[in-house]
């Protein structure tokens, strides 16, 4: 069995009993246990304990904003006077020729970008007018401006995203990130995945477990009916009605538990106590009308309606109880067509929370711990997609921006540089893989440590690839 | 089965009959075709009558009324289809030899797939790095020469490779196969790393013991039936699992076998193991998946495919695990909270995790709800109208969950809950038909008792030992 793996189905004894004695009412128990209990016994309860990480961390957590679809890169963060001057003249044959784009078959025109960059913050970096309040964090942020893609088409670019891979079957960041270093809230997952407008093309892979063990999976809070599935009792059962139904259950498996002595019905009846506690501490999270109104003014949240900027909101909360890994999906970026009207919409949806909770985290000192991470499956073609009236622009895998901020990046840095157009990695290329090499080496782990069997390999998220990429590092 | 002289006869002669009826439709179709231009114009100047018009859609119409040049070749195939339908001739042929193709599709054999060589094999490269746009050099197939020889002359075939993997030299695919069945039983294999019997797996913690199973598997003409018997008859799998401070110390992960396996159920065992309990169970077998209920609203749009979850109504929504559809996107969430991999990737060895999403999964997932429901009917109505006791029908239903007699304790505990339950839900009915909804009160039982008992079936069925084997 796998080293680690057999590490964490190890039960030390006095964590088992730190944790038989949290719901068990206590001594009964204790005593049952103490003589049953020289050696190590085995038991699944710790799969979630939190770890130590491989060397000392620059982040506890992440906060992980997907824009579903891929924005452009051009008009938001990376400023090319050069392309606007081009604007409308034929892509130069010695770029066209033999490229393969998703969608664009005939040698297309170049398109500048219909917005204007300002210079925001004392480090000047350049951010589009459709996100105002982001400039106004600027200084926070740390641009990349050379990340590269092996997909570009969205499906499997998602997946190599989220998983380093571009088939189904691999574990998502969000669980890579559990399997290493576990959690350190237990009454909540250590992985929620929070979603608006439709399920990215991948679907629940994105955030699934692979070839871990399913525990490590992200947990879905929705914003309609249960947040967690099957949280709430079945239709005319009251709370006081479940309490008493699980003292009855965690009663006969006591009674089991001293018969049969196996130390995983001491687990179960634990298990059974954290369902019933994550039965009120999930609502309670869930339900942000009790946040300030200057809180709500920020983000623009309004309490029980679906919306990016609660589940930014949301994320804040989230990190603030200990959870680890917190995944945002928001669709609707794919602009073929329509870009000014598109980005312009989705800009205002999500600008003004993004730029509140980076705020807000700064301001709780939550961000010297959290590593706020937005991007996307790649980026957009400097060329044109589709008629003059609405233009857009086709997938690009070759070069585009994401920015990270808080947990150990530098602040109001940019790394990497695309060509004149914005076409190719001019300086300083990253790729996927050492985006995600980087990644975990903030939050204290080596990628070329974190590995799994798994069909006779040890299995990392880079594969055999990634390097970490020290310069973005502060 | 082949078919008799008589089947054969009219095989034959409904073969005939189709022959002729294609070619009368072809001649049919080729004369359509010829007048179609004349066809074209009078159907445009009915169309100027409303009454007629109405007879023809409005696709068809715009089809007429667009030149026959401009017309893509869709409306052209659309426009003949048209013309063909309203032709009486051709309708009927079209109808007889419907018809006929039915009675001939009751003839056909029931089939298989089989796999033939091709004349020709083809031609296989190797794909630099995995990637199928770089060819590398052109392969065959053959065996590892560090193995027993393949039989072949020339170019192994599919055949001679099936008879290799099973051969007498090759205690391999024995071995996997018996070590996979051992972990079935005893929650891990003789080596550990089931699917990896290479260098950088496991050793076997019973070398010996791998080798025999291994073995007599294949001499009794691979049976899995025998070695099935043979390792649940052994006295090391029916010892009992109880862990003693001697046993915990001295093996800890029961590696060296010195108590009984006892193991929670896997994801799909564990639901058919309700629905057997609650006498809800459907036994039948085959056929397309089936959608058991699930929280609404899972299976959304993703990407561009939005598929319904219909869920099923008939016996279906009670059949075994096994043909609960899969998608990997949305995977049944019940069985994914119960370490069901979603299937992206190939699981042989599924985690057994322990965790709070399972509870609340049994407490609370409709569909264990309506096991719960299930299992308070059978209890309720369990010798009704005669003697039994209350306390008699919870000693049965720990014997249905756990499969053992209850201790006294246990029953006393429960049938204090069902007592108290009972008074309760007597006091408040309108608490009681709010749980039990008119058409799951079995006839001669009330609301009441129906609540009560439903307490008890969702405890029992929450209990450790339900889902646990051993």
């Amino acid at each position: 069995m796998n080293a680690h793996l057999q590490q964490l189905l190890n039960d030390t004894r006095r964590e088992f009993f730190q944790r038989a004695g949290m719901g068990i009412g206590g001594a009964a128990l204790t005593a049952l246990l103490t003589d049953s209990l020289q050696a190590a016994v085995p038991s699944s309860t710790n799969a979630m304990a939190a770890q130590k990480s491989h060397f000392p961390p620059k982040a506890k957590n992440v906060i992980f904003l997907h824009m579903v679809g891929a924005p452009s890169h051009l008009d938001l963060y990376d400023a090319k006077p050069k392309l606007q001057e081009l604007d409308g003249e034929l892509v130069p044959d010695k770029l066209w020729k033999g490229l393969r784009l998703a969608f664009i078959r005939e040698q297309p025109k170049l398109m500048g970008s219909p917005f204007a960059f300002k210079q925001q913050g004392e480090a000047g970096i350049p951010i589009s007018e459709l996100m105002p309040h982001l400039g106004s964090v600027s200084d926070e942020l740390c641009m990349i401006h050379s990340l590269k893609t092996d997909h570009f088409n969205h499906a499997p670019a998602q997946l190599f995203f989220q998983t380093g891979f571009s088939r189904f079957g691999r574990p998502s960041l969000g669980s890579w990130v559990n399997y290493g270093l576990g959690s350190e809230n237990s009454n909540l997952p250590g992985f929620v995945v929070l979603i608006t407008g439709n399920v990215a093309g991948a679907g629940n892979s994105l955030w699934g477990s692979g070839f871990l063990p399913s525990i490590y999976q992200g947990v879905e809070f929705r914003s309609s009916g249960d947040p967690v599935l099957f949280l709430s009792n079945p239709k005319g059962m009251t709370g006081e009605d479940r309490r008493r139904i699980i003292d009855s259950v965690n009663h006969l498996n006591k009674v089991q538990l001293a018969d049969v002595g196996d130390p995983e019905i001491a687990t179960r009846i634990n298990q059974y106590e954290m369902a019933y506690r994550m039965q009120s501490a999930v609502p309670e999270l869930m339900d942000i009308s009790n946040e300030p109104k200057h809180i709500h003014e920020q983000y623009g949240t309004q309490p029980g309606k679906a919306s990016f900027a609660n589940n930014c909101l949301l994320a804040r909360r989230l990190v603030e109880r200990g959870v680890r890994f917190v995944q945002l999906f928001d669709q609707g970026w794919d602009h073929h067509g329509s870009l000014v009207k598109g980005l312009k919409n989705k800009c205002k949806q999500v600008d003004q929370p993004i730029a509140a909770l980076i705020k807000d985290l700064k301001q709780r000192g939550l961000l010297d711990d959290t590593l706020v991470v937005w991007g996307a499956e790649f980026g957009r073609t400097p060329m044109v997609q589709g008629d003059r009236k609405a233009p857009g622009r086709d997938h690009h895998k070759d070069a585009y921006t994401v920015w990270m901020a808080g947990g150990g990046v530098k602040r109001g840095f940019a790394y990497g540089k695309t060509d004149d157009i914005g076409f190719h990695v001019a300086e300083n290329p990253m790729h996927v893989n050492d985006f995600h090499a980087t990644l975990l080496h903030l939050l204290g782990m080596d990628h070329e440590r974190l590995t799994f069997k798994f069909q006779g390999l040890d299995m990392r998220v880079t594969g055999v690839a990634g390097n970490v990429v020290p310069e973005i590092i502060a | 089965m082949p078919l008799n002289p008589e089947e054969i006869k009219s095989k034959d002669e409904l073969s005939k009959e189709r022959l002729a009826l294609q070619k009368n439709l072809k001649a049919r179709e080729k004369a359509l075709a010829k007048a179609v231009a004349e066809w074209e114009e009078t159907t445009l100047a009915l169309l100027e009558n409303s009454e007629e018009s109405a007879k023809v859609p409005v696709t068809i119409q715009k089809i007429l009324r667009t030149e026959a040049e401009k017309r893509t070749t869709k409306q052209t195939k659309s426009l003949t289809q048209f013309q063909q339908q309203q032709d009486p001739a051709y309708a009927d042929l079209e109808k007889d030899l419907n018809r006929i193709q039915t009675e001939l599709k009751a003839f056909d054999p029931d089939s298989t797939l089989v796999m033939v060589e091709m004349p020709e094999p083809r031609m296989n490269n190797l794909f630099k790095r995995g990637d199928f746009l770089s060819k590398g050099a052109e392969v065959t197939p053959q065996t590892p020469d560090a193995l027993h020889p393949l039989n072949t002359k020339g170019t192994p075939s599919r055949l001679e490779f099936a008879k290799w993997l099973v051969a007498k030299e090759n205690p391999l695919v024995s071995r996997v196969t018996v070590n996979r069945w051992w972990s079935q039983f005893f929650g891990q294999g003789i080596v550990a790393t089931q699917e990896d019997f290479g260098s950088q797996g496991d050793a076997p913690t019973h070398p010996e013991l791998l080798d025999w199973l291994a073995v007599e598997f294949m001499e009794h003409h691979w049976s899995m039936k025998h070695i099935h018997k043979t390792i649940v008859m052994s006295a090391t799998y029916q010892q009992s699992a109880k862990v003693t401070p001697e046993l915990l110390e001295a093996d800890p992960y029961n590696k060296l076998y010195t108590r009984g396996p006892r193991l929670r159920l896997s994801a799909e065992s564990i639901r058919d193991n309700a629905l057997a309990i609650s006498g809800l169970l459907s036994t039948k077998m085959g056929g397309p998946p089936i959608y058991p209920p699930q929280p609404e609203g899972l299976w959304r749009h993703v990407g561009r495919n939005a598929p319904k979850y219909l869920t099923s109504t008939s016996e279906d929504r009670y059949r075994r695990g096994v043909y609960v559809i899969w998608r990997r996107s949305a995977p049944y969430p019940s069985f994914t909270n119960f370490d069901a991999p979603d299937r992206g990737a190939c699981v042989i060895n599924r985690s057994r995790t322990n965790t709070p999403l399972q509870a609340l999964t049994l407490l609370n997932d409709p569909a264990y709800v309506e096991i719960g429901i299930g299992l308070a009917k059978r209890l309720a109505t369990k010798g009704l109208g005669t003697e039994l006791s209350d306390r008699e029908r919870i000693a049965y239903a720990f014997r249905l969950c756990v499969a053992r007699e209850p201790k006294a304790i246990e029953v006393d505990h429960v049938t204090k809950v069902f007592q108290q339950e009972l008074i309760y839900f007597q006091e408040h009915p309108q608490a009681a038909q709010k749980l039990i909804s008119a058409d799951h009160r079995p006839e001669g039982v009330g609301a009441s008792r129906m609540a009560a008992w439903l307490y008890v079936a969702n405890i029992l069925l929450n209990l450790d030992e339900t889902i646990t084997k051993g």
